[in-house]
C-alpha cells in the first residue's frame, strides 16, 4: 500500500486517477476500519486532510449554510454558530459514535460510504441538502436523492471528491433527528429518522421525513411526510410498519423490531422538531 | 511481498519529545508508538476503533489511535499514558483512578485515563453526563465503569490537575 | 486454623489500594503483549470456513514461498496427542477430545494451520493463501437436535475421555449427569399443581479488554519460557508437557499482568503453538489473537436449555422438583461435565428442604463456537431458570416471594444432599453452612430498591414507559472442595518487608492485594510491606489458579497459613533477642514486643539478627492449602426496569445486590467484583448474543456488532456487603468473584413481567423477544 498526502484537490485527483485501487482517506473510521479487517485492500490511500484549509469549514451565506466535507462530527458538535433550522445536524453528531470517533470523523466521509443507516445520510436528505463533488472534468452537484443509489453505492466516478454540502435554511423550519439503538454509547443506528418542518401558513406544515436503514439507501417516505402534516401518528405507524421492507440481513435488529421502531421514532422525531418550530 | 513497506519518513511529538522515524505507509499510529517507540503503555482491544483501549491524544483531541496512520501523524503532537504523570507525581485524575478503584485489570485504564483528562482538560468541571459521554467510547469489562465514574467526578470536583 | 485474631482487624477489612494500581495508572504495567522481546516470529492461524468436514489436502507450497514465512504447521506436521483445553485440575473431567490440528475440522473457526513467519501481516497473508481440499461433511447447529438419529456425529472417531465419566460420542454427548434423591414420582403426585418450565439462555462472549495473546522463547539456559495471559499458568505448563513431549521441567509459565479473565483466560489456547513455534524455529515467538479470533475461535458461554419441573402444594412447599439440563458445548467438550452439574449443584442445595429432586443433564456437541468456563459456570443458567420459577409459583399462589424466599433457602446449621451427591467430575463433598445472612440480604436489598412501594404498581413515567421490579437470589461456592489446591511461600527481608509468592493468578481482580492483606493482618505489618509476586511457575509454588471463586477462600488460607509459620519463626527469634518466652510476645505493627517489659525489637532488627548474628537462618515459610468444603457466599439482587410496550424495549433503571461474602477482605474490591459482574450479566441478559449464519458462520463477531455495556447504559448501581464471619475461611473470608452474574438476568425477568405481565424463558431480552411477547400476550 502507498500513502499520499496530497496538498491541492487536483493533484488527490490525479494521484486517484493514476491508481487503480486507490481510496481516499479523510477521517478513516470507516476507511481504517474496512482495511484493518480485510474488507478492502488498497493499493494507494490518498490523505485529503492536507486540503483541510479548503475543504474544512461551515459558513452561512444567502440562506444557505454550507459545510466543507472534511468538516469533522466534533466541528459540527461545538459550531456555536448553527442555525436553529438545523439542528438535526447537531442531533446526529451527538449520538455519532464516540468522542474519539467524532474528532477524526468527517461528514463526507459519512456520506461517501452510501451506508443505508449513515447519521449524516438521512439528516441531509431530510433537509433537502445537495452534495458538491469535483473530478477532473470539473465540478457537480447532486441532490441527495440522486447521491445514493444502493448499499454502499454512490453515485460518484472514480477521481472524485466531495468537497462539501449545502443545506438550505427555510425560514420558519425546524429540524430534528434521532436514531434508535442498542445500547446508549458507542452503537450504529438500528434504524433512524430525520425530519425538517416548515410553516406554511397557520394550519399547515410541509413535512421532509427520511429514514435510514430501513432500506438499501436512506429514504424519504412521502406519504408518512403526508400523515406526518396530519399528526396522524397511529397512520404513520401502520403505514411504515405495513409498507417498509428492510433487509433480513441486518445484525442490528430484526426487520420486524425496524418496522415497528420506524413509527415510533418518526413520532417522537416530528414531536421535537414541531416544539423547536414553535420555541 | 507485497507494498507493505513503502517506508515514509515522519517526525511525530510524543509526550514532548521529538522522534524521527521512518515508517511503513500501513503501520498504524498504534504500532508505531507500541512497536516502533516501545510505549506500551497504549493498548489494543480490538483493532478497529471500537473499545477505545488505544486512546491517545493527537493535536489536543483524542483519537482511536488503531484507526490512524502512522504517517497521517506526521507533524502531530501525541500525548499517550506514559506522558501524564511528572516523574513520581501523579496527576490528580490517575490518583484519583487509584484511590476509587477505577482500575481492576488495568487493561482500559491507560484509554479511559486519556479520554478523562482530555475532557477535563476542556472542561474542568464536567457533569455526570458529560463524564459518561467522554468515555462512552472506552469499553471495561471488569468494574461496571461506576468507579471509574466517581474517580473522575472526584476530580472534577476538585478542580483538575 | 480459623482462630479469630481480632475482631478489630487491622489491615484486614480495608479499603486498601491495589498493590498494582500505580503502574497500571501510569501505564507502565506490563501485560503479555508488551514485553520487548527481540527477534520474534509470528505465529497466525488459518482457520476451517466450512462447519464440519474432513481435510483432504492442505497445499501450502505457494504460502511458503512467500519471503518472510518460516514454516506452516497443520495436522500433517505436528503431534496429534489428544487432550483438553481446559484448564482445570489433574485429570480433568473434561473429555480429551482436542489435538493441535486435526484432519477433521468440526466449527467455523476451528484451527486448520498455523503460519509462522517473520511478520503478523506477513503471516497472515500467507494464511490466505493455503489451499485447503476438504470433504464436507454434514453439520449440526441446533443443540435441541443434536442427539437425534440423523444428526451428524462430530467426536465419533476414537476420541476418549481421559477419567472415567460418562462420555457418549457415539450419540453426540460429552457429558452426563443423572442424580437425585427422595421420591420424585410421590412428590409429584404429593402437590397440589405442577410448574413446569422451559428456560434457555444464549452464547456469550467474555469480552475481556485484552485478547488472548501468548509469547514463548528459550531463556540462557535453553529452557521453554511462555509468557501468557492465562488465569491458569500451572495448568498451561501441565498441558504443555503433556502436548508436545516437553518435560515440565523445561518448561516455564510466566503471568505478567492479564487484562481480565472472567474464564476465558482458564483455557490453554494459545500456550501450547508458541511452545510449538519456539521448539520447532528456535526463535521466540508471538501468537495474538484478534478480537474476532476471541469471539469465534477462543471460548463462549455455553448455551444452555433448562426445564423446571416442580411440584407444589397451596401452602407453597415445593414438594418435588426436577431439573433437566442440556448444554450446548460447541465443537469441542471443554469443561462440558462441570459447567453442566454447576447448574443444579450451585442451585439446587439453595431450597434445602425440597425432599425429592432429581437432577438430569446432558452436554452434547455441536458444530459451533466452542464453550468453556465464565464467571458463573452454569449457576448462571441454573438461576435463570430456578429464579424465575420461584415468581411464577409465588405469583399463582400471591404469596410474598420475599417471605416465600426468606422461609425456604437453605440456613446455618444446615445442609443439602446435593453437596454430597454432586462434585465436579465426581460426587460431592458433604458439608454444613456455617454462615449464612442471605435473610438480611433480602431485607436490606428489597428495603434499598424499595420492593414493596413499588412491587406491582406498574408506574408510568413520563415517555409511557412502564417499571417493574424483580428478585432473584443464589449461592455460589467457594473454591471446589479437596480438589483446589493454593500455596504460598514467604520470605522475610532485613528492612522488615516480605516477598509473598503466590501461585494464584491476578487477572485483575485484585487477588494480589487480598492476599498481601491477608498476610499483613497475620504479621501486623502494612500492606506495603509485602512485595507480591504472582504467578511464575519457576518461583512461586503451585496453584491451580483463578477460577471457581477459589483464590481469596483456598489461596487466602494458604497464605494465612504461611504467614502464621512466618510469626511463628519471627516469635521465636525475637524471644531469642528479648530473652522472654514466645509466650509473653506480641506481634504489634512491624515489631515484636515483650508483654512483661514492654520492649520492643523490630521486624527490622529481627531479620538482620537471623540473616547475620544469632541462630542464623532464612526467616522463610510455605505452605498449602486445600480445603474440605466450599462455603457458599450467598446474594439477593433486585433490578428496577421500565419496559416501551410499544417497542419492547427494556430499560434497566435500577439494581441492587446484596451480598454476604464473609468478612470481606477489601470491601472496595468485594464490590468491584459484584458491579462488575452485575454490569456484565445486564448486558448479557438484554443486548449480547451470537448471531450465526445458515452455515453456522458467526456474523457478527466485532464489538460494533456486538454489544456490550458502556457507560452511558448502566443503570443506578448499589451494592450493599453483608458480612458475616464464615469460620473456615481466612479471616472469616468466602468468596465473591462470581455469584453477582447470577441475578441480573432472571431479576429483569421477573421486573419485566411485574411492568408488564410478559414471562421471558429466553436470554437477551431484546425489543423483537419483549415485543412478541407482549404481542403473544394481546392474542
Amino acid at each position: 500500500m502507498r500513502y499520499f498526502a496530497p496538498a491541492s484537490l487536483e493533484e488527490a485527483i490525479n494521484i486517484l486517477l493514476e491508481h487503480e485501487g486507490a481510496i481516499i482517506l479523510a477521517g478513516g473510521t470507516d476507511v481504517m476500519v474496512e482495511k484493518r479487517s480485510g474488507k478492502i485492500e488498497p493499493s494507494a490511500v490518498v490523505d485529503i486532510k492536507k486540503l483541510e484549509g479548503e475543504l474544512r469549514y461551515m459558513r452561512l451565506s444567502d440562506d444557505r449554510l454550507e459545510i466543507g466535507s472534511l468538516t469533522t462530527i466534533t466541528d459540527i458538535l461545538h459550531w456555536g454558530k448553527l442555525p436553529h433550522e438545523v439542528t438535526s445536524l447537531k442531533d446526529a453528531a451527538r449520538v455519532f459514535g464516540c468522542h474519539e470517533i467524532r474528532n477524526r470523523a468527517t461528514i463526507g466521509g459519512n456520506i461517501a460510504h452510501a451506508s443505508p443507516g449513515a447519521e449524516f445520510a438521512s439528516t441531509l436528505l431530510a433537509l433537502d441538502a445537495t452534495v458538491q463533488l469535483a473530478g477532473k472534468d470539473g465540478k457537480r452537484e447532486l441532490s441527495m436523492e440522486d447521491f445514493f443509489l444502493g448499499p454502499g453505492k454512490a453515485n460518484m466516478e472514480r477521481g472524485e471528491v466531495i468537497t462539501g454540502f449545502s443545506v438550505p435554511l427555510l425560514s420558519g423550519s425546524s429540524s430534528c433527528y434521532m436514531r434508535a439503538s442498542r445500547v446508549d454509547g458507542m452503537d450504529l443506528a438500528i434504524i433512524n429518522c430525520a425530519i425538517r418542518l416548515q410553516d406554511l401558513d397557520a394550519e399547515n406544515l410541509a413535512v421532509r421525513a427520511a429514514f435510514g436503514a430501513v432500506a438499501g439507501k436512506p429514504i424519504r417516505i412521502v406519504e408518512a411526510e403526508k400523515l406526518l402534516a396530519r399528526e396522524d401518528f397511529e397512520g404513520v405507524k401502520r403505514l411504515l410498519f405495513d409498507t417498509l421492507n428492510p433487509r433480513a440481513t441486518s445484525l442490528r435488529a430484526a426487520p420486524m423490531s425496524k418496522k415497528l421502531l420506524a413509527g415510533n421514532l418518526a413520532e417522537d422525531t416530528y414531536k421535537i422538531a414541531k416544539e423547536r418550530l414553535a420555541g | 511481498m507485497k507494498e507493505y513497506t513503502k517506508e515514509l519518513n515522519i517526525t511525530v511529538k510524543v509526550n514532548g519529545r521529538e522522534y524521527h522515524e521512518s515508517v511503513p505507509a500501513n503501520m498504524t499510529l498504534l504500532q508505531f508508538l507500541r512497536n516502533k517507540l516501545l510505549l506500551t503503555g497504549t493498548k489494543e482491544g480490538c483493532g478497529i476503533g471500537e473499545c477505545g483501549a488505544c486512546t491517545v491524544v493527537m493535536n489536543g483531541k483524542t483519537v482511536t489511535s488503531c484507526l490512524v496512520l502512522a504517517a497521517e501523524a506526521d507533524g502531530a503532537e501525541i500525548r499517550t499514558i506514559e506522558g501524564e504523570a511528572k516523574g513520581e507525581k501523579l496527576t490528580a485524575l490517575q490518583e484519583s483512578f487509584i484511590k476509587y478503584h477505577g482500575e481492576q485489570c488495568g487493561f482500559c485504564t491507560p484509554g479511559m485515563i486519556m479520554s478523562a483528562q482530555n475532557l477535563l482538560d476542556r472542561n474542568p468541571k464536567p457533569t455526570r453526563e458529560e463524564i459518561v459521554e467522554a468515555i462512552s467510547g472506552n469499553l471495561c469489562r471488569c468494574t461496571g465503569y461506576e468507579p471509574i465514574i466517581k474517580a473522575i467526578e472526584a476530580v472534577a470536583e476538585k478542580g483538575n490537575r | 486454623m480459623a482462630e479469630k485474631i481480632s475482631d478489630d482487624f487491622n489491615y484486614v477489612g480495608k479499603p486498601v489500594r491495589k498493590v498494582d494500581s500505580l503502574s497500571l495508572a501510569r501505564g507502565e504495567a506490563r501485560f503479555t503483549d508488551d514485553y520487548d522481546i527481540q527477534n520474534e516470529v509470528y505465529g497466525v492461524f488459518l482457520y476451517s470456513d466450512i462447519p464440519h468436514g474432513r481435510i483432504r489436502e492442505i497445499d501450502t507450497a505457494e504460502a511458503l514461498s512467500i519471503d518472510g514465512v518460516i514454516d506452516i504447521f497443520h495436522h500433517g506436521n505436528t503431534p496429534n496427542t489428544l487432550y483438553t483445553s481446559a484448564g482445570q485440575g489433574y485429570p480433568e473431567p473434561s473429555p480429551y477430545d482436542t489435538r493441535l490440528f486435526d484432519s477433521v475440522v468440526r466449527f467455523v473457526g476451528d484451527r486448520v494451520a498455523l503460519v509462522v513467519a517473520e511478520s503478523e501481516e506477513v503471516a497472515r497473508e500467507a494464511a490466505g493463501k493455503i489451499k485447503v481440499n476438504y470433504e464436507e461433511l454434514p453439520a449440526v447447529f441446533d443443540y435441541e437436535r443434536a442427539e437425534e438419529p440423523d444428526s451428524p456425529r462430530i467426536h465419533a472417531d476414537g476420541e476418549f475421555p481421559k477419567i472415567p465419566v460418562a462420555y457418549l460420542p457415539e450419540k453426540n454427548i460429552a457429558a452426563k449427569i443423572d442424580i437425585g434423591f427422595g421420591n420424585i414420582d410421590e412428590g409429584f403426585k404429593e402437590a397440589d399443581f405442577i410448574v413446569e418450565n422451559t428456560y434457555r439462555m444464549q452464547y456469550a462472549s467474555h469480552c475481556a479488554t485484552e485478547p488472548h495473546v501468548a509469547r514463548a522463547y528459550y531463556d540462557d539456559r535453553g529452557r521453554l519460557t511462555i509468557v501468557t495471559a492465562t488465569q491458569v499458568p500451572f495448568h498451561a505448563r501441565r498441558i504443555v508437557s503433556m502436548v508436545l513431549g516437553i518435560p515440565i521441567s523445561s518448561i516455564r509459565v510466566i503471568k505478567p499482568r492479564i487484562g481480565g479473565g472472567f474464564g476465558g483466560k482458564q483455557e490453554v489456547i494459545l500456550e501450547p503453538y508458541v511452545a510449538l513455534i519456539t521448539v520447532r524455529t528456535g526463535r521466540a515467538s508471538r501468537i495474538k489473537l484478534s478480537r474476532k479470533e476471541v469471539f469465534v475461535s477462543s471460548r463462549t458461554r455455553h448455551p444452555m436449555r433448562v426445564r423446571l419441573k416442580t411440584g407444589v402444594k397451596k401452602s407453597g412447599e415445593i414438594t418435588a422438583l426436577e431439573m433437566d439440563a442440556l448444554m450446548n458445548n460447541g465443537a469441542y467438550g471443554s469443561h462440558a461435565l462441570t459447567v453442566l452439574s454447576n447448574a443444579g449443584s450451585k442451585v439446587l442445595p439453595l431450597f434445602n428442604k425440597i425432599p425429592s429432586i432429581r437432577f438430569r443433564g446432558e452436554t452434547v456437541y455441536t458444530n459451533l463456537p466452542v464453550g468453556g468456563a465464565y464467571r458463573g459456570y452454569g449457576a448462571t443458567q441454573g438461576y435463570f431458570a430456578f429464579n424465575q420459577q420461584i415468581d411464577i409459583i409465588t405469583r399463582k399462589l400471591g404469596l410474598d416471594i420475599i417471605e416465600y424466599c426468606k422461609k425456604w433457602h437453605i440456613r446455618e446449621g444446615e445442609t443439602s444432599k446435593i453437596f454430597e451427591a454432586l462434585g465436579e467430575g465426581k460426587e460431592g463433598v458433604s458439608q454444613v453452612i456455617k454462615s449464612c445472612k442471605l435473610d438480611e440480604c433480602i431485607d436490606r436489598g428489597a428495603a434499598e430498591i424499595g420492593w414493596y412501594e413499588k412491587r406491582g404498581k406498574r408506574r408510568k413515567l413520563d415517555n409511557g414507559w412502564v417499571t417493574g421490579v424483580g428478585m432473584a437470589i443464589g449461592m455460589q461456592g467457594s473454591g471446589i472442595p479437596l480438589i483446589d489446591m493454593g500455596s504460598a511461600s514467604i520470605k522475610m527481608n532485613e528492612d522488615g518487608s516480605f516477598n509473598l509468592f503466590i501461585g494464584a493468578t491476578d487477572l485483575g481482580t485484585g487477588s494480589d492485594t487480598i492476599l498481601a492483606q491477608i498476610a499483613a493482618e497475620v504479621l501486623q505489618v502494612p500492606v506495603d510491606k509485602m512485595i507480591v509476586l504472582s504467578s511464575d511457575t519457576d518461583l512461586t509454588p503451585f496453584d491451580v489458579g483463578a477460577y471457581a471463586s477459589s483464590t481469596t477462600y483456598v489461596s487466602g488460607s494458604a497464605v494465612k497459613k504461611c504467614a502464621e509459620k512466618i510469626r511463628k519463626d519471627i516469635l521465636e527469634v525475637a524471644s531469642q533477642m528479648l530473652g522472654e518466652e514466645v509466650s509473653g510476645l506480641k506481634v504489634k505493627e512491624g515489631t515484636v514486643v515483650s508483654g512483661k517489659t514492654g520492649e520492643s525489637v523490630s521486624y527490622s532488627d529481627i531479620c538482620t539478627y537471623s540473616l547475620y548474628q544469632g541462630g542464623q537462618h532464612q526467616i522463610q515459610a510455605e505452605a498449602s492449602s486445600v480445603m474440605p468444603e466450599s462455603p457458599p457466599p450467598f446474594i439477593a439482587q433486585f433490578a428496577e426496569v421500565a419496559v416501551d410496550v410499544e417497542t419492547g424495549k427494556v430499560k434497566p433503571l435500577r439494581f441492587v445486590s446484596a451480598v454476604d461474602c464473609g468478612q470481606a477482605i477489601n470491601p472496595v474490591l468485594a464490590e468491584g467484583q459484584v458491579e462488575g459482574a452485575v454490569v456484565n450479566g445486564i448486558s448479557y441478559a438484554l443486548t449480547e448474543e451470537y448471531r450465526f449464519d445458515k452455515k453456522g458462520r458467526m456474523v457478527n463477531p466485532s464489538f460494533g456488532n456486538y454489544k456490550i455495556f458502556t457507560a452511558p447504559d448502566i443503570p443506578e448501581i448499589k451494592t450493599i456487603l453483608v458480612e458475616s464471619y464464615e469460620e473456615t475461611g481466612p479471616f472469616g473470608a468466602k468468596s465473591v468473584g462470581e455469584i453477582a452474574i447470577n441475578g441480573p438476568a432472571p431479576a429483569i425477568a421477573n421486573a419485566i413481567y411485574d411492568a408488564v405481565g410478559v414471562r421471558l424463558f429466553e436470554t437477551p431480552f431484546t425489543p423483537e423477544r419483549v415485543f412478541k411477547a407482549l404481542k403473544s400476550r394481546e392474542e
